[in-house]
């Protein structure tokens, strides 16, 4: 079965799921379809489309149907952080990723991502709770396989990415 | 000090901001205040400024990483590296790094090679000057001292208010270091250090008077420089020649021959503009345009030594003057003149004394072999330190005096290659004599 259709299916599944959950009235026109869902969620960029957005945290089976698609197209991803949920994230690994957050004397925190060798480079992180909130981010470009972005909160798109990161029930997921 | 480092570009010019140490995260990274992303110089940023890189093979910097801020984007190229190594060394000596309210303001341009010299290329200047014209202005106004350090040669503006800049061509880190070291070197008559002192009976906002005579530090720069090309926007003062018309004679000076001396620097005295071309004008010691020798070799036409033992050479303040004037050269030292005797040169007064040195006998048949006393290092600007040198007959060697001269000193002074072997002269500095 290729991608393609091994996405349709979960499109369906989960439409069909949605639909017998009452989270879409089958007789009302549908507001998001399912491959713009799928679109969204395989999109490069980190702009966010506001409706999809709300939709998300509205709606579990778009929810769900989005998530799958995520987890199919990340090239890591790590549901849930295996630590205690008491403690703020210093280092996760995503796959094979190694992700840490590294406090200074000065200045903001920093987010590091280091790409083991030989492994495919990665340029995006998606953060992902289970009530739909979330944020995409671009990491820029590795040096020596590292990713390194400062957590300013002075910049709005970063605001939130520090307290989803030491959510040890954040989806991590490097694009 | 608050110094205002300036990268410019061809799109404007761009100060930096910040420059933070990062203790825990593993790569240094230079962005912008505006966005949160690495600019693409940021790689090369870091590998520059990383354990093993071209800057810490000269700097002492701590094991740390660097978040280096600054006010406007740097999309390519490499003549950010001159005036971001400065900024490491600025930072690294306890200056603190402004865009705002600065005392001083460097602005520069250059990449650098794995030696630190700059690499020869079109760093279109004019263009990155002319774009930073509004900004220098706006220094200006608040008081700001101006440090322009291009690569090479060029025509300020014609509407750029020479007040408070000066223009130094550098070619590489060292050179660029040491004319900003030097600038900050301020000597007042008590021996303070005065960062914000008076220039000719008014007082500045700033350090506006290191310009009026950088032109004659930045010539006598140490080390195995290139002798730049100057200009001084701001001219020096005319030398007051007043005092040349007989040296004061202490007791143990012969009578002078010709019943009085004229001195000429042949550097420190000479008004902007000052090119390589200049200098050599058959004035008798202006043997050469090395920064060190043209000091050392100053002409002096002063009553004859009639003692192999060179005589020790005291340059004071004139009344009315200060050590800076002398230092910058806008006014001539008063000298006065020791012979050895068998208790060496005696004691000397260290009040308002500029620069000390010593003067081979120009009868003498014999090259001496000079090494200042080892305590007086520390009390020499770094420009003038040079450890042993030789003294050719008729030859001076003057080292001007750094920051408060120590009123309880003593030393000797070594001379070796003469028919008496090695000689050690005692020299001592007392506040009262």
């Amino acid at each position: 079965m290729t991608v393609r259709s091994d996405l349709q299916q979960s499109a369906f599944a989960a439409l069909q799921e949605m639909r017998g959950e009452g989270g879409v009235d089958s007789t009302a026109p549908r507001s998001i379809s399912a491959s713009r869902i799928v679109a969204y969620a395989r999109r490069e960029n980190t702009v966010s489309d506001l409706t999809i957005e709300r939709a998300l945290k509205e709606q579990p089976g778009l929810r769900r149907l989005y998530l799958s698609a995520l987890s199919r197209s990340a090239i890591a991803s790590s549901p849930l952080a295996a630590a205690a949920s008491e403690a703020k994230l210093t280092e996760r690994f995503v796959g094979e990723y190694q992700i840490e957050i590294f406090e200074e004397e000065e200045g903001p925190p920093w987010l590091v991502v280091r790409i083991p060798e030989d492994a495919v480079e990665v340029s995006t992180m998606e953060l992902r709770r289970p009530d739909g909130t979330g944020q995409r981010l671009n990491l820029g470009q590795p040096v020596d396989g590292v990713l390194q972005l400062p957590l300013d909160p002075d910049f709005e798109e970063l605001v939130d990415v520090l307290e989803l990161l030491n959510d040890p029930m954040t989806a991590i997921h490097l694009i | 000090m608050r110094v205002c480092v300036i990268i410019p570009t061809t799109d404007g010019p761009a100060a930096i901001m910040r420059l933070v140490r990062l203790h825990k995260a593993p790569l240094s990274v230079m962005r912008t205040q505006d966005d949160y992303r690495a600019l693409p110089p940021s790689p090369r940023y870091h590998e520059f400024t990383q354990p093993g890189g071209p800057l810490r093979k000269f700097l002492t910097l701590p094991d740390d990483r660097f978040e280096l801020r600054v006010a406007a984007r740097i999309e390519s190229g490499r003549s950010w590296e001159l005036p971001v190594a400065l900024a490491h060394w600025l930072e690294a000596e306890g200056h603190e790094l402004v865009s705002e309210d600065p005392d001083l303001v460097v602005w520069a341009t250059g990449a650098l090679d794995n030696d630190l010299k700059i690499i020869p290329q079109n760093y279109h200047l004019e263009q990155k000057l002319s774009g930073s014209m509004e900004s220098l202005a706006e220094y200006q106004e608040q008081g700001s001292g101006i440090l322009l350090l291009p690569p090479e040669l060029i025509e300020p503006p014609s509407h750029f208010d020479s007040d408070s800049v000066s223009l130094q061509v550098v070619q590489g880190l060292t050179q660029a270091i040491g004319v900003i070291a030097e600038a900050f070197v301020v000597v007042e008559p008590d021996g303070r250090i005065d960062a914000a002192p008076k220039v000719h009976g008014k007082s500045v906002k700033r350090t506006n008077w290191l310009w009026v005579s950088l032109t004659a530090v930045a010539l006598v720069l140490g080390g195995a420089l290139a002798v730049p090309r100057l200009i001084n926007l701001s001219p020096a003062q005319p030398a007051d020649e007043s005092g040349f018309g007989a040296l004061p004679i202490t007791e143990n000076d012969p009578a002078p021959d010709n019943g009085g001396a004229e001195q000429e620097t042949a550097i420190l005295s000479t008004p902007a503009p000052l090119l390589e071309e200049d200098i050599d004008d058959g004035e008798p010691g202006a043997e050469t345009l090395d920064q060190r020798e043209a000091v050392s070799l100053v002409a002096l036409e002063s009553p004859p030594l009639r003692s192999t033992v060179p005589r020790l050479v005291l340059d004071y303040a004139p009344e009315g003057a200060s050590c800076p004037d002398v230092l910058f050269g806008t006014t001539a030292p008063r000298t006065e003149y020791r012979t050895a005797t068998d208790d060496g040169y005696g004691r000397v007064s260290p009040l308002e004394l500029c620069a000390v040195g010593v003067q081979h006998s120009a009868d003498a048949d014999h090259t001496l072999e000079l090494l200042p006393p080892d305590e007086l290092e520390r009390h020499v600007l770094s420009a003038d330190w040079q450890g042993g040198r030789a003294l050719e007959p008729g030859g001076v060697a003057m080292f001007r005096l750094r920051a408060a001269v120590p009123v309880d000193f003593a030393g000797h002074w070594t001379f070796e290659g003469s028919s008496n072997g090695s000689m050690d002269v005692s020299f001592e500095l007392f506040s009262a004599q």
